[in-house]
């Protein structure tokens, strides 16, 4: 809940600014097992990532960023609120992995952020989510799985996720559950750097499009699947495992 | 020297003892003066009107008059400073030397409704022709037209010894005649006298020349003329006027148009016509009858068929405004046949002249009634008037027409291109390429030879934009599965024009590669930032534009469609407006840049935004139609619609969606009709200060889904910044409060607001109501905080109970409730339902009971329209209710049965065996219940 403040800030934020909103949630994986090298990258590519979106004039004023992380429990990171106002904490590595739990918290919270979004008369696009986990869930998916599937499936299509494997360990094929559109890209800590910059930049250019235009969904799947080659490229060249 | 001066004194004695004389005979022939404005600006004024004329009154009782805004004009210039200052102020003196005579009227004349508000001249020339029958009149002017004016209708209006009419101007020495000159008469007397005419001619006037109104609308010329000048003499010589029936079905028709102004005119010579029915002096003429034409007698050609029959018979005098009908007439008329045929038309000064000097003299009078059917637009209409009948008429055809043709330019010294209704199929057949130019390759552009690129600009969806050498181009290259034949051919007949057009960047140039291949094309270099990281967004507008107020907003609104309007002369419609397209450097600088896209002739706009598509054409594939002008209308009102609103778009409400679905939907939350309520925010407030003419553009293109050309909306803005810059508006860019009228506001303090800041102004209005209501006053951003705090802290969760048919499923709860809810095992119920339930007296008495039961059978079902529940609760309330066993079973189970239902919940195998038991009992109970 926001205290008096917050919710100052808040309205004023979503009554003064006319852009329309593109809101992207982060559900990241910050179990045990994320421990050392790849926890660090996630850490300053997250770091570098807010910077860069704050950096770019249109994204600034465009994109609400949201952060669950799942670790032991399932924490909420930030909140959706203007980009400016946010500051990136560091993330550690502790705990199980309850990914089930932390997509329905996503996803309800994305129907939240909607719904506000729709009674204050914002213009917004449909969300983006990204899901990176480097292990198996340890609770059950089933529910979280079956919301994004509607939500994927419907025309028009009411979210995007980008399921992105990280290392060796990761359960493809449960991952690939979620989204029936995108297979989960398999990817290693030497190119968050690379996968956040694209983030910013495909955020970008979405809010420079115009409300409206379902292409911000088919545009994303698109960019997404067109960059794996030069990620995989660039983990090869780095010598990844 | 001393001689001198009393030679010039002696002079001036005589002149004097003239001057007065002659203002004696005016007087002493009973005639009345009328002084105009510009004598009593002249030279010499306050002697000859002050002094002899005020001498010349004193012994009688007679009054000159002066109209009202003659003495406004002197006033006004009088308090203006400037040459005209001092004599105006003497005028006012002379004036006032009259009135306190007692010698001066004031003939209160209300102002025009369009024009000059100061001008006379027509009122005078009228008055002139109305009274001249009543009284003799004597005008006093320096003004030699005016003069002209009224001599010359005095002249062939009537025929009489004496004259009625006079005018005199004000020199340094007295009175002093004008003499109308021969020369110009001379044109005017190609028709005889009116009297004349009355005696020896049958007058047959046509409906144009009835409705006749002269210019400003003010009075009408045409019924004047009949009225005052023409009946009398009719009654005189006991004639008639004779009237075709076609023009009693004529003005019947004209009385039902849908123009107020035509509905006038008609009515007015309706009345003229039963005037004349009153004093004897009409015979109507039944065309079929006596004139033995068949068949609709609307038909010019059946009208000058009798015409021209019964010129055997008697001498005709038809007057008519309509030049084809006099034309056809003329070359119809036999010379040989010894009756007269004339051929008149109301002149503007209200009398006759005969068509053949009018057509001689070649230039073109302009008259409102030349031809019925073209709808001239008065400029004094007012505002939403104007806007409905252009709307109606303009070249804006209803939207589902899709053959609607942009009108022809006419004096562009570009050729336009050509309309065309089908899209040319498009040739897909991509251009061969081994390697597209890029960075650092030298490309052939026809007419400036090899251009090198060097580095990249920008990259869009069609081709990558990069510099080159020469400093003020730019060449664009099209991607790999862009470049195909169709695009080549575009380009070529882009070319095929020389297009030099403000703000556009038009492609100079096709650019090939190497072993000439099509690859792109040049444009010139612009600088600007795209709308839509400018002006559509509030906080880049801010640092961008700080010093921008609601009157730049305007103009760079008007730079953009005058813009827009060059093309469309041209016949080319944009297609895909969209803000990335339209750079801004300033408020009166744009460019117009992605020019390929165009659309042209039969090759159609490739590209669109959903947005700015107008709801007939959502979801259709852009390359497969050709845009209409209505479409580019939707877009372009939509665009001026964010520019205004800095970015808002026009659908955008509270409790709307995404914006093709808003769209769409139709949902216009702004304005009196406004569906839904506004966005949150300061935009009802800009709405609210918006100027009429654009909020009704605005409603009638969004709500009512009409189409509004460009010069209608460059015309609204127009008046928009004159009343800004006269300070009737407000040019705040995100006004806080509605707009006020004077003097209707009323301060109050706001609930919520710290209390240094709490003081706010409110309409009166809003301010009766709350205090009706016994509500406190809460400003605008402290109700949409409050909103906010409401949405944060409640759920939208479907209704568990779904027995109500009004049930809609799903409802909002508070996030408290919604937990406590929860905690207990109970699934939300919305408001519709419980009310169903507890309508019931029974169920309500026995709520308690009720309820206790269903926890642990919920409890295990997890729903309670599970079978079970329902058949349990059923058997409680036909069995259990009936027996005092059963009631106090009921009674101890309540005590029981919440703690049951916990732990019930709590344990999934508790629920599981609670479910084994409860089935077990379903079962053994008697089924017949």
């Amino acid at each position: 809940m926001l205290n008096n403040n917050d919710l100052k800030l808040r309205t004023e934020e979503l009554t003064e600014n006319p852009t329309a909103r593109v809101p992207v949630y982060l559900v990241l994986d910050t179990s045990y097992s994320m421990k050392g090298e790849k926890i660090n990258e996630l850490n300053s590519a997250l770091a570098e990532f807010v910077h860069a979106v704050q950096e770019d004039e249109m994204a600034a004023i465009s994109a609400e960023i949201a952060v669950v992380t799942f670790g032991g429990s399932v924490t909420q990171i930030l909140d959706f609120s203007s980009i400016e106002r946010q500051h990136m904490p560091v993330l550690q590595a502790n705990g199980n992995t309850p990914m089930g739990e932390a997509v329905e918290l996503a996803l309800d919270q994305l129907e939240q952020t909607k719904r506000i979004y729709s009674k204050m008369g914002v213009d917004y696009f449909q969300p983006w989510l990204v899901l990176m986990t480097d292990g198996e869930p340890t609770d059950s998916i089933n529910e979280a799985v079956t919301r994004c599937r509607q939500l994927i499936m419907e025309r028009p299509q009411k979210l995007t996720l980008f399921p992105v494997a990280i290392g060796s360990d990761a359960n493809l094929d449960i991952l690939g559950q979620f989204s029936p559109s995108l297979l989960p890209f398999r990817a290693n800590a030497a190119i968050f750097r690379q996968f956040f910059s694209w983030l910013a930049k495909s955020i970008n250019t979405v809010s420079t499009s115009n409300p409206g235009d379902t292409s911000s969904a088919s545009f994303g799947e698109t960019s997404f699947k067109k960059h794996q080659l030069d990620w995989e490229t660039a983990m090869k060249q780095s010598g990844g495992s | 020297m001393y001689q001198t001066q009393n030679g010039n004194s002696t002079n001036q004695v005589t002149f004097r003892a003239k001057a007065r004389e002659t203002a004696a005979s005016i007087i002493d022939q009973k005639y009345r003066i009328i002084i105009d404005t510009s004598a009593l600006l002249a030279q010499g004024a306050v002697r000859t009107l002050g002094g002899d004329l005020l001498a010349a009154y004193n012994s009688t009782d007679y009054q000159a008059t002066v109209s009202s805004r003659s003495i406004d004009h002197l006033k006004h210039l009088a308090a203006k400073q400037g040459r005209k200052q001092i004599v105006a102020r003497l005028g006012l003196q002379t004036l006032e030397t009259l009135s306190n005579a007692g010698h001066l009227v004031d003939a209160k004349d209300p102002y025009p409704t369009s024009g000059d508000p100061y001008d006379v001249q027509q009122l005078l020339a009228e008055r002139f022709i109305q009274f001249q029958m009543k009284w003799r009149m004597c005008l006093i002017t320096q003004d030699e037209s005016l003069a002209k004016q009224v001599l010359i209708n005095a002249n062939t209006a009537m025929i009489n010894q004496k004259l009625n009419v006079v005018v005199y101007k004000v020199t340094p020495e007295g009175l002093e005649e004008w003499q109308v000159n021969d020369q110009t008469s001379h044109l005017y007397l190609a028709i005889p006298p009116l009297e004349e005419i009355v005696r020896q001619f049958i007058i047959i006037p046509d409906t144009s020349a009835l409705m006749l109104t002269n210019r400003t609308n003010e009075s009408l010329i045409g019924t004047t003329f009949f009225n005052d000048v023409l009946l009398p003499l009719l009654r005189r010589h006991e004639k008639s006027l004779v009237v075709p029936e076609r023009v009693r079905r004529e003005l019947q028709k004209h009385q039902n148009c849908n123009s107020q102004y035509r509905r006038n005119q008609a009515g007015a010579a309706a009345k003229v016509l039963a005037h004349y029915e009153e004093a004897h002096c009409l015979s109507w003429v039944s065309d079929a009858d006596e004139l033995s034409g068949a068949g609709s007698t609307f038909a010019d050609p059946v009208f000058i068929q009798s015409v021209i029959r019964f010129q055997n018979r008697y001498n005709l005098c038809i007057i008519t405004q309509d030049t084809e009908l006099a034309k056809t007439l003329l070359a119809n008329r036999n010379n040989s046949c010894k009756n007269h045929l004339l051929l008149a038309r109301l002149h503007q000064g209200g009398k006759l002249m005969a068509w053949e000097d009018f057509l001689d003299k070649g230039k073109k009078r302009t008259t409102n009634n030349k031809n019925p059917k073209t709808i001239t637009q008065p400029k004094n209409l007012p505002d939403d008037q104007h806007l409905k009948n252009y709307s109606k008429h303009s070249s804006a055809q209803p939207i589902f027409n899709k053959t609607k043709r942009i009108p022809k330019n006419k004096q562009s010294s570009i050729k336009p291109f050509k309309t065309f209704i089908q899209p040319e199929p498009e040739n897909p057949t991509p251009i061969f390429l081994n390697e597209l130019p890029n960075e650092d390759t030298t490309v052939q552009s026809t007419q400036i030879g090899p251009v090198k690129i060097l580095s990249r600009i920008a990259e869009g969806g069609e081709g990558t934009v990069y510099e080159t050498d020469q400093p003020d181009i730019v060449c664009k290259i099209y991607h790999r599965d862009q470049l195909t034949h169709s695009r080549e051919l575009k380009i070529d007949l882009m070319l095929s024009k020389e297009v030099k057009l403000h703000n556009i960047c038009w492609p100079i140039d096709k650019v090939t590669n190497h072993d000439g291949t099509f690859v792109g094309f040049l444009m010139s270099r612009v600088n600007g930032q795209a709308l839509s990281i400018t002006v559509f967004a509030k906080p880049l507008l801010i640092k961008k534009f700080p010093h921008w107020h609601r009157s730049e907003l305007i103009s760079l609104s008007i730079t953009i469609l005058k813009t827009i309007q060059q093309l469309h002369k041209i016949n080319v419609l944009i297609g895909d407006i969209n803000p990335q397209n339209i750079l801004v450097e300033s408020n009166k600088k744009i460019w117009i840049v992605d020019t390929d896209s165009f659309q042209i002739e039969g090759y159609p706009c490739p590209v669109g935004t959903d947005s700015f598509t107008p709801p007939e054409r959502q979801g259709h594939n852009y390359t497969k139609f050709l845009r209409t002008l209505d479409d580019e209308l939707f877009a372009i009102t939509t665009l001026i619609f964010r520019i205004l609103f800095v970015g808002k778009a026009p659908y955008s409400s509270e409790g709307g969606g995404e914006a093709s679905e808003n769209i769409r939907h139709h949902r216009f939350a702004y304005g009196k009709t406004a569906e839904g309520r506004p966005p949150a925010g300061t935009w009802q407030f800009i709405w609210s200060h918006l100027h009429l003419g654009l909020k009704e553009i605005f409603t009638s293109v969004f709500q009512e889904d009409k189409r509004i050309p460009v010069g209608s909306i460059i015309r609204q803005l127009e008046r928009a910044q004159k009343d800004i810059s006269q300070g009737h508006s407000n040019n705040e860019l995100f006004p806080d409060k509605p707009y006020f009228s004077k003097g209707k506001t009323v301060e109050m303090f706001c609930e919520d607001c710290p209390p240094d800041e709490n003081l706010h102004q409110v309409g009166s209005f809003h301010y009766e109501t709350l205090r009706q209501n016994g509500k406190n006053f809460v400003c605008t951003t402290c109700r949409a905080q409050r909103k906010l705090s409401r949405l944060t802290n409640t759920r939208n969760v479907p209704c568990g109970r779904m027995v109500s048919e009004h049930c809609e499923g799903e409802f909002t709860i508070s996030l408290e409730k919604l937990k406590k809810l929860q905690r207990i095992g109970k699934q939300p119920w919305c408001r519709t339902c419980r009310n169903q339930i507890f309508s019931n007296p029974r169920v309500r008495n026995s709520r308690y009971q009720s309820e206790s039961l269903c926890f642990v059978a919920t409890a295990t079902y997890q729903s309670e329209s599970a079978p079970q529940v329902i058949f349990l609760r059923h058997f409680r309330d036909h069995v259990l209710m009936q027996h005092i066993s059963g009631r106090i079973f009921i009674g101890t189970y309540h005590y029981v049965g919440p703690w049951l239902a916990r732990c019930v919940i709590a344990c999934p195998p508790l629920r599981t065996l609670s479910r084994w038991i409860l089935d077990r009992i379903v079962k053994w109970l008697p089924p017949s219940l």
